[in-house]
């Protein structure tokens, strides 16, 4: 489960917006994944809506949808969420209710213990 | 006009092979084991090119190299961002909202097509079964 926790500024913000109001169409993966990969070209109008046009989404709901700020609130909800939990900086990772470190031999152990 | 016409042509297929190169789509996000999805996104994105005028076409290509070596580039104008005051207060409201992207979730219920999650089900932010046994959070950010 990926939960935002803007930290780094508009653009962590503006980042988060839109990979929700991606998900409104059901592409929330995809632009998760290239705004993960740093795609600079998706924080101007013209790069995102290639992209998006690229996933099959519809650029013009997805763009009222940012200008609205629809998705702000589950944004917002998330990063209070965090804030609640303790969450020190990103990546954060929990194992249900455990933090652990941010790497795959940390995460299998944790997801290991929990299983038992 | 006819030489217009021949480089209108020639720059539509210069797209083409960028996009096919890789340079506008999103190669990385896949393995070789998603061939058929990468091949369906190629034709995809050259269908959309060719839909586009020959000049958007052409300006596309200039993105194309831009994305590859050009600087970050700023927002021009982003429409939403957070404002941690203007957050604080609406927590009602938020939860309002909360309810609607859940909602929202069942809608955008499916399996993911492409990379690395590929055939695992997901809807919204949750891949796999949010109600399982063992949870995996991860918070994070872009940038």
């Amino acid at each position: 489960m990926f939960r935002h926790f803007p930290i780094r500024g508009d653009a962590s913000w503006y980042a988060a917006v839109v990979v929700e109001c991606a998900a409104e169409q059901g592409g929330f993966w995809p632009l998760h994944d290239r705004f993960m990969a740093g795609d600079q070209t998706l924080f101007s109008e013209a790069g995102l809506r290639r992209q998006v046009a690229f996933e099959g989404l519809e650029f013009d709901q997805l763009w009222q949808c940012v200008a609205q700020g629809r998705t702000l609130p589950l944004v917002t909800a998330a990063r209070d969420e965090g804030t609640e939990r303790g969450v020190p900086g990103t990546p954060t990772v929990f194992v249900n209710d455990e933090r652990v470190e941010p790497t795959f031999e940390a995460i299998e152990q944790a997801v290991r213990r929990a299983a038992e | 006009m006819k030489l217009s016409l021949f480089l209108a042509v020639l720059l539509i297929g210069a797209g083409l092979l960028f996009s096919s190169c890789g340079s506008g789509g999103a190669p990385e996000l896949e393995d070789a084991s998603t061939g058929t999805v990468r091949s369906e996104r190629v034709e995809r994105e050259a269908s959309i090119m060719q839909q586009q005028q020959p000049e958007q076409a052409a300006a596309q290509v200039g993105d194309g190299e831009q994305q590859e070596d050009g600087p970050a580039q700023p927002a021009a104008d982003p429409p939403a961002r957070g404002n941690g005051d203007a957050r604080s207060g609406d927590s009602a409201e938020q939860a309002d909202q909360v309810g609607d992207g859940e909602q929202q979730a069942a809608v955008s219920a499916g399996v993911i097509d492409f990379g690395h999650r590929q055939g695992l089900p997901f809807a919204r932010n949750v891949v796999g079964d949010p109600n399982a046994p063992v949870v995996i959070v991860e918070y994070s950010d872009f940038q």
